[in-house]
């Protein structure tokens, strides 16, 4: 009987095993395991199997159940379970009449009772789970292994970059070469930038991701950008806002917006207008301005603008004084000079303007080509009556109209001196072309010009290289871009369309793992004094040229207006 | 009287002679009373286990002349006691009285009561007061019983059978509850059904019958008992009355509900003791040698019925210990999960 009720145990164990051993074999072909899923299956069934071995062991039937068993499924009042212990008893001896009469009984009934009747019943409906689990797993041991799924897509930016050549990189390491620093940290910040443009070259030739390469491009064109507009920040603020301040009581408002925006080349420009304007008073008091403002910021310790600002200073002479040679030479050959050079004079003498004065330049230059040399003499002869008759006003009494500056006395001597021999007239000659080609730029202009070129080549590269723009060279010289073939016509030739409105749909061609145009790749959050087109400065206290005197322009009240700039004074 | 060496021959005979017996007196008896076969039955369960019964039902259901016809079935010595409130204790158990002598000297010479008797018919038992009725109570439990002084023991087989009115309870004295678990059985004595009612009236209309013929001597009595005490008993039956008993309480950890609510005390160790007691007086009468769980179930409401005290709300609730019973023969099983589903 326990052998029966053991199999049966065992039998719902291997079948319980299988169901189990059918979930497995089920996630491992959910999850692809390499394991053979008729062998896990297996392995369940043996191991529900052996569970049901020790589970019937342990709950196995004892003597008495056993008895029990028996005498209910006999039906006879219990006889076997008490003729049990009497049966032991007899055998030790111990025998009582009743027990002769209960163990004689018993006897009779277990020999009478077929075995088969008193069995325990071998299956349950437990063990359906048996021919479930098996059908389940031979089932799930026929099913196709699930197919792999699809390579999932590389990251945006995350396929390799190579170029052998780069011209915008070596167009920004030579431009960086060349640019003249401000100072000694400026020298070590542009040695800096130079040293990642070759390093950056370097990975590119080799090869690298191009998120990271954008990235790096980004950076880099960020140093640039800072070298190029650094003038007056961090320590220096203090003095360049009272240089700014300074120009500004001179009514310098042009020089002043240039200087504070950072614009050498501007500044250039404003400065020269006054310098080639006619207006004594005007001139002098910018020179006294440009003075005055340098001397603010060295006192506030802008070392950096006092000493671009003494080159400004020294450039206004020097422009003041090619501007009033050309006059001289302009007023002493106005009979030879067209009325279109005379209306330059006029313009240059109000105004001051650039234009105006590279014309007359031209103009002087070519009536001095085309003089004779009686005329030459003629007007050496007319110089030098000028020289003597401003001599003679210096001790009359009205000193003042017409009087020229010492300056101007000097300059007008020098002329005639260049006028007398033929190297000196070679030279006015060559001084009246560079007034006629205008002034070079002064060393921060020069920089800015130079590294405001190699930022743009950067940009252009940073376009190229996420592949906005065709790599140069690379196209076959057909307009526009994209997969489609270019179109045979030029742009703005499209066909006339017959409507009486258009209305224009923009139909992005987004292009899946390529940033949008004009997004930023691979960048950190933007820094203090970054704007959306604009670089920041990447540390507080120091501010992009747009931001000053942000808080004047803005629409704070007037009563709070310098309460407010004090709160974002630096 | 001397025991009959035990020999399986002999105990086989005895458990013939046991069932053959039950069958004469049941139908010696029913030769007199109409019906109540059951509680025949019950009565005979007590006189084999050697216990004593206590029989209610109403006026004029047949119980003292079952009692009666009972006892003249046995060859054995009848009394009856009725009590009554100013039934005094030597009245039943009879006094020492003053005789003279034919020579003129005079001493004390015992009067014996009707509880010197070996079927005792105590009726109405709890119409006497409590002092009366311990004295029969004391003879029940002891088997002697002392008057002055001096213990007298009874003669065997000693069976009370006690008869108890549900109804008119003015003027009564109710067992207490000590004193009725000295009884073995509280049997219910039912009404008669309307055949059995039809039959009793033809009966005793007529022509009166003569008592019937005996049927055991007191030997073949005392024979039974002591065959009735050799029934053996296995552990599992055992233990399943133990589990029954032990479920009455209502402080035990895992009690039935309904005993919980309704019980105020559960059978204690003579209820244990009854009920195998009671069904071993069952296997003698079917004449088996072994006790079955299915006779301890018959005899549960008997043995329990009188041991079984009722809580106020049991009571209010109008909950019998009979229903109490067959919560608790619900209630526990009579073999392990594991050997009923095989």
């Amino acid at each position: 009987m326990r052998r029966w009720v053991l199999l049966r145990t065992v039998i719902s164990g291997l079948g319980i095993g299988l169901l189990i051993g059918a979930g497995c074999v089920a996630a491992g072909w959910a999850l692809r395991s390499a394991v053979p899923r008729p062998l896990l299956a297996a392995g369940f069934g043996l191991l529900g199997a052996t569970l049901g071995v020790l589970l019937a062991r342990r709950r196995a039937f004892s003597d008495e159940e056993v008895a029990l068993y028996l005498d209910a499924r006999l039906d006879s009042d219990e006889i076997i379970v008490t003729a049990l212990p009497l049966a032991e008893a007899a055998e030790a001896g111990a025998e009582t009449d009743a027990a002769w009469v209960i163990v004689s009984r018993a006897t009779t009934l277990l020999q009478g009772a077929p075995a088969r009747s008193v069995r325990p019943r071998l299956f349950t409906q437990s063990h359906l789970l048996l021919p479930a689990g098996l059908a389940l797993v031979t089932a799930l041991s026929m099913l196709a292994p699930r197919p792999l799924p699809a390579e999932p897509p590389a990251p945006a930016g995350s396929e390799r970059v190579s170029e052998v050549s780069t011209p915008e990189l070596d167009e920004v390491i030579e431009a960086l070469a060349k640019a003249k620093a401000q100072d000694k940290a400026q020298e070590e910040r542009l040695a800096e930038l130079r040293a990642k443009a070759n390093a950056l070259r370097e990975k590119l030739q080799a090869g690298a991701p191009r998120r990271e390469i954008l990235a790096e491009l980004g950076d880099l064109a960020d140093g640039i950008s800072r070298e190029q507009l650094a003038l007056g920040e961090g320590a220096e603020r203090e003095g360049f806002e009272a240089a700014l301040e300074r120009l500004k009581q001179a009514e310098l408002e042009g020089a002043r917006r240039a200087l504070g925006e950072h614009d050498a080349t501007r500044l250039d420009d404003e400065l020269a207008k006054k310098a080639n304007a006619a207006a004594q008073k005007s001139r002098v008091e910018a020179r006294q301005a440009l003075e005055a403002a340098a001397k603010a910021a060295r006192e506030g310790g802008a070392e950096a603008v006092a000493k671009a600002l003494d080159e400004q200073l020294k450039r206004f002479d020097e422009q003041a004084a090619r501007a009033d040679k050309l006059r001289e030479l302009g007023s002493a050959l106005s009979k030879n000079l067209s009325e279109e050079a005379k209306r330059d004079l006029e313009e240059m003498n109000a105004s001051g303007d650039a234009e105006a004065q590279k014309r007359f330049a031209e103009a002087v230059d070519k009536a001095l080509a085309d003089l004779s040399p009686e005329d030459l003499e003629k007007l050496k002869q007319d110089l030098q009556q000028k020289l003597k008759d401003q001599a003679s006003k210096a001790g009359s009494a009205d000193a003042g109209q017409g009087k020229l500056t010492p300056e101007q006395q000097k300059e007008l001597e020098e002329l005639i001196k260049q006028l007398e021999s033929e190297a000196g007239r070679k030279a006015l000659a060559e001084a009246m072309q560079q007034a006629a080609n205008g002034q070079p730029p002064s060393a921060d202009a020069a920089r800015q010009q130079e590294l405001g070129a190699a930022a743009d080549s950067l940009s252009g590269m940073k376009q190229r290289i996420s592949g906005e723009a065709p790599a140069p060279g690379a196209g076959t010289g057909q307009a526009g871009r994209g997969p489609g073939a270019a179109s045979p016509k030029p742009p703005g030739l499209t066909p006339a369309i017959d409507k009486p409105t258009v209305v224009s749909k923009a139909s992005a061609n987004l292009r899946p793992g390529v940033p949008l145009p004009g997004s930023t790749v691979g960048r950190t959050s933007s820094r203090p004094g970054e704007t959306a087109n604009r670089s920041g400065t990447g540390e507080l206290g120091r501010v992009g040229p747009d931001e000053i005197g942000g808080v004047s322009q803005s629409d704070v009240p007037e009563e709070y207006r310098e309460q407010v700039g004090r709160y974002f004074q630096p | 009287m001397a025991e009959p060496t035990p020999t399986p021959a002999s105990f086989e005979a005895k458990l013939e002679l046991a069932r053959e017996t039950s069958a004469r007196l049941a139908a010696a008896i029913g030769e007199v009373v109409v019906g109540q076969t059951e509680v025949v039955d019950q009565v005979l369960w007590g006189l084999l286990a050697g216990g004593h019964v206590l029989l209610e039902g109403a006026p004029g259901l047949g119980k003292t002349l079952l009692v009666r016809t009972l006892a003249a079935s046995l060859h054995l010595a009848f009394s009856r006691i009725q009590f009554t409130p100013d039934l005094m204790p030597s009245d039943v158990t009879g006094t020492n009285v003053l005789v003279t002598a034919a020579d003129g000297s005079r001493h004390f010479t015992l009067h014996k009561g009707p509880i010197f008797g070996q079927i005792i018919l105590a009726d109405e038992i709890n119409r006497a007061t409590p002092k009366t009725q311990s004295a029969l109570l004391e003879a029940m439990q002891e088997h002697a019983c002392t008057i002055a002084g001096i213990r007298h023991a009874m003669e065997q087989p000693f069976f009370v059978l006690a008869t108890e009115n549900p109804i008119e309870m003015e003027g009564t004295y109710p067992l207490p509850e000590a004193q009725l678990d000295r009884f073995l059985l509280k049997v219910v004595v039912p009404s008669p059904s309307e055949d059995e009612l039809t039959e009793i009236i033809a009966r005793t209309t007529g022509a009166p019958k003569s008592p019937p013929a005996a049927v055991l001597t007191q030997a073949e009595v005392l024979s039974l008992q002591a065959a009735c005490r050799a029934v053996a008993v296995a552990e599992p039956v055992m233990r399943y009355a133990a589990r029954l008993v032990g479920k009455s309480d209502p402080d035990a950890k895992d009690a039935v509900p309904l005993v919980k609510s309704a019980i105020r005390f559960g059978a204690g160790v003579r209820g244990a003791q009854s009920l195998v007691l009671a069904a071993k007086a069952v296997s003698l009468l079917e004449g088996r040698a072994q006790v079955s769980f299915a006779d301890i179930k018959r005899v549960a409401k008997p043995v329990l019925r009188h041991r079984l005290i009722r809580s106020f709300e049991g009571e209010a609730d109008g909950v019998t210990t009979d229903r109490v019973t067959e919560a608790l023969l619900e209630a526990v099983p009579t073999v392990p999960q594991k050997v009923e589903r095989g």
